[in-house]
């Protein structure tokens, strides 16, 4: 009792930390001779760079000859298009500096407002990235020789120089750069990887940073979820639509009922503040009114999906045709498809496993004689599903762990040929 | 009153609006206004989780408890990734509206959020769960015994699962021709089988029960027959 306990307390068995050791140490040492084997950078990352480069325009109204237009009655009337569109601010919009609108007059610039500028980057995978870099570097190369015009038409010259600025310019716009900022995450994302898995040897300080840090990068991250993805749209934006709008939301559509909205918005708030109610000393019972909206609303949200879509659905898909043909229409059928005895098989399986497992988990009748022989089959069918649902579960996250291995030995150490 | 009568009628009007509105469109309305404020109120309930976290870890500083410096560790990181993620630091303007920065998108790593969504959540919950594949795997070795017959069809099952999922399985069956009458026992044959058939079977015999159980339950709460949700004030 005592050993257990010691042992517990100092966690994994002495021989087994021996082992971990031995395993660790043997891995750093092949993942040193492969680096030897194969050298280059480790945790190479690149980056294709698109500079977006926005103008402010403005629609250009169209001419109207007269404020006034005759209709079809003869009647004079005040065309749309006159004294509103000349009252209404003119529409303006973000576009690219060569909008082909901007030089047919369609669209004007607004003069005053900065030209807004910036890179997007997009990863490139190391292999590709290298290969297209030197792939960029030999066009350039080639591209940069002017056209020899010996024995062209000046036409043909002409034709055949655009074309190879127009390529020229391709090229040189295109920007496949290393990424330090990337680098030193997949630097971070390996040590916090090995920092997991040092808890394998037995729980230490460094899984314990690893692990704090998890917990807090996941609380904040949920939060933002909910922040940006919830409160804002469905809240905020209903509260103070021209701040949202203007800070937040640009694209956010005015409502057809403004204050309608906001009243309805204010019971959210209210409801939500008291919630946050819990976290004062005294009066956690303000808390349990908001919670009484989310059980009640989730209770009857359940009631009609799992009825819907899992009862009635279920019991639905059992209720096939026992006996199965090569052809799934009863046409096929009647035309004289052959048997299907590995279907027919199934579906007899398939209504008898469904059955005997329900007459198992049915503890209203004691399971003894027929019943209690049908739900000994039902606890047959349901050691074959759980061995089924426990070896996928293992597939599951040896396919993660191999995930993380195809990081640490090709993202990070580059491994990889 | 205030903390059982009220909050017991919320319940279960917001429960019947929920219920009404699948058999009546004319509730249907409602039960989005409803939703919507399950959904914003679920929203709170994060903020509720990260104000109980800074209360918690505060707390555990303040007191110098054991291990004090792990919370410490906890409240850096929980209020970097909020600063970053609030002032979309780094944000990929929006093509459409480059002049308001938050409304930019903060999706790709050049974004702060994103990058530390890509480098340090993912990679870490990842890992964790990679994890569990050695103690699945050392909990099955230890308690697996085959004793009897249904601890043979489970660990038989979990055999055949893991085996047909791995070259090997392939390996060891694809001289079974396909046309032949054992044809059932290649790899993908004998997968499809214990999935399709049995675990299809045994799922729905579940699924039906928890169906069953999930409508009693939410019935006894929204009739107030199971008071013990909002006890604890």
């Amino acid at each position: 009792m005592s050993a257990d306990r010691a042992q517990q307390s100092s966690g994994a068995p002495k021989s087994d930390t021996r082992l971990w050791i031995a395993l660790l140490i043997f891995g750093a040492v092949g993942i040193f001779a492969g680096k030897l084997w194969r050298p280059g950078p480790l945790a190479e990352a690149y980056v294709e760079v698109v500079t977006e480069t926005r103008v402010l325009a403005e629609v250009v109204p169209a001419p109207t000859s007269q404020g006034t237009s005759t209709n079809a009655q003869g009647s004079e009337s005040l065309a749309p298009t006159s004294l509103e569109q000349e009252n209404a601010p003119p529409t303006r919009l973000w576009v690219e500096l060569d909008d082909p609108r901007l030089k047919s007059g369609e669209l004007r610039r607004v003069e005053g407002v900065a030209t807004e500028v910036w890179d997007e980057r997009a990863k490139v995978d190391p292999k590709k990235a290298r290969e297209q870099i030197a792939a960029l570097e030999s066009d350039a190369e080639k591209l940069s020789a002017p056209i020899d015009p010996t024995g062209l038409t000046r036409e043909e010259f002409e034709v055949r120089e655009a074309a190879r600025m127009n390529a020229l310019k391709v090229v040189e716009s295109t920007r496949i750069v290393a990424s330090p900022r990337d680098s030193i995450g997949i630097w971070i994302a390996a040590l916090l990887t090995l920092g997991i898995f040092s808890f394998l040897v037995r729980d230490n300080p460094f899984y314990k940073v690893v692990e704090s840090i998890l917990i807090g990068v996941s609380a904040a991250y949920w939060m933002l979820v909910a922040f940006w993805s919830t409160l804002v749209p469905d809240l905020f934006a209903k509260l103070a639509p021209d701040l949202v709008r203007a800070t937040m939301l640009p694209g956010l559509a005015p409502s057809e009922h403004p204050g309608k909205d906001f009243l309805l918005a204010l019971i959210p708030l209210a409801l939500g503040m008291m919630l946050l109610w819990r976290l004062a000393p005294r009066g956690a019972w303000i808390a349990v009114w908001p919670l009484a909206v989310v059980i009640g609303t989730f209770a009857g949200m359940r009631l009609t999906a799992s009825i819907e879509a899992d009862f009635m659905a279920q019991i639905a898909a059992t209720m096939k045709p026992l006996v199965a043909y090569t052809s799934s229409s009863a046409e096929g059928a009647a035309a004289g498809s052959a048997f299907d005895l590995g279907g027919t098989l199934a579906g007899i399986l398939g209504v008898v496993g469904v059955i005997t497992v329900l007459v198992y988990f049915f503890f209203s009748l004691e399971h003894k004689g027929v019943v209690g022989k049908t739900a000994r089959v039902g606890v047959w069918f349901l050691m074959i599903t759980f061995g089924a649902a426990f070896g996928f579960t293992v597939m599951g996250r040896i396919t993660l762990l191999v995930g993380r291995f195809d990081f640490l030995f090709n993202d990070w150490l580059g491994l990889s040929p | 009153m205030l903390q059982r009568t009220i909050p017991l009628l919320i319940l279960s009007a917001s429960g019947l609006i929920l219920i009404l509105s699948y058999f009546s469109p004319i509730t249907e309305t409602w039960s989005e206004q409803v939703v919507s404020w399950f959904n914003i109120l679920a929203g709170v309930a994060f903020v509720l989780g990260a104000g109980n976290l800074l209360a918690v870890n505060l707390e555990k500083i303040s007191s110098k408890r054991p291990g004090w410096a792990y919370s410490a560790i906890t409240l850096v990181s929980f209020g970097a990734m909020l600063v970053v993620g609030l002032s979309k630091w780094g944000a990929v303007p929006d093509a459409k509206h480059p002049d308001v920065h938050l409304a930019g998108s903060q999706d790709s790593t050049q974004a702060g959020y994103g990058w530390a969504y890509e480098y340090v959540l993912s990679p870490l919950t990842a890992t964790m769960f990679a994890l569990l594949a050695f103690y699945v795997a050392s909990a099955a070795f230890r308690a697996f015994r085959a004793k009897n017959f249904e601890a043979i069809l489970l660990l038989g099952t979990a055999f055949i699962i893991l085996l047909v999922q791995i070259a090997a399985g392939a390996f060891l069956t694809n001289w079974i021709p396909e046309d032949s009458f054992f044809a059932f026992l290649r790899a993908e044959s004998l997968k499809a089988i214990v999935t399709e058939v049995f675990q299809t079977a045994g799922m729905r015999a579940i699924l039906i029960g928890i169906a069953l159980g999930t409508a009693a339950t939410s019935l006894r709460l929204i009739l107030g027959i199971d008071r013990s949700a909002l006890s604890k004030g």
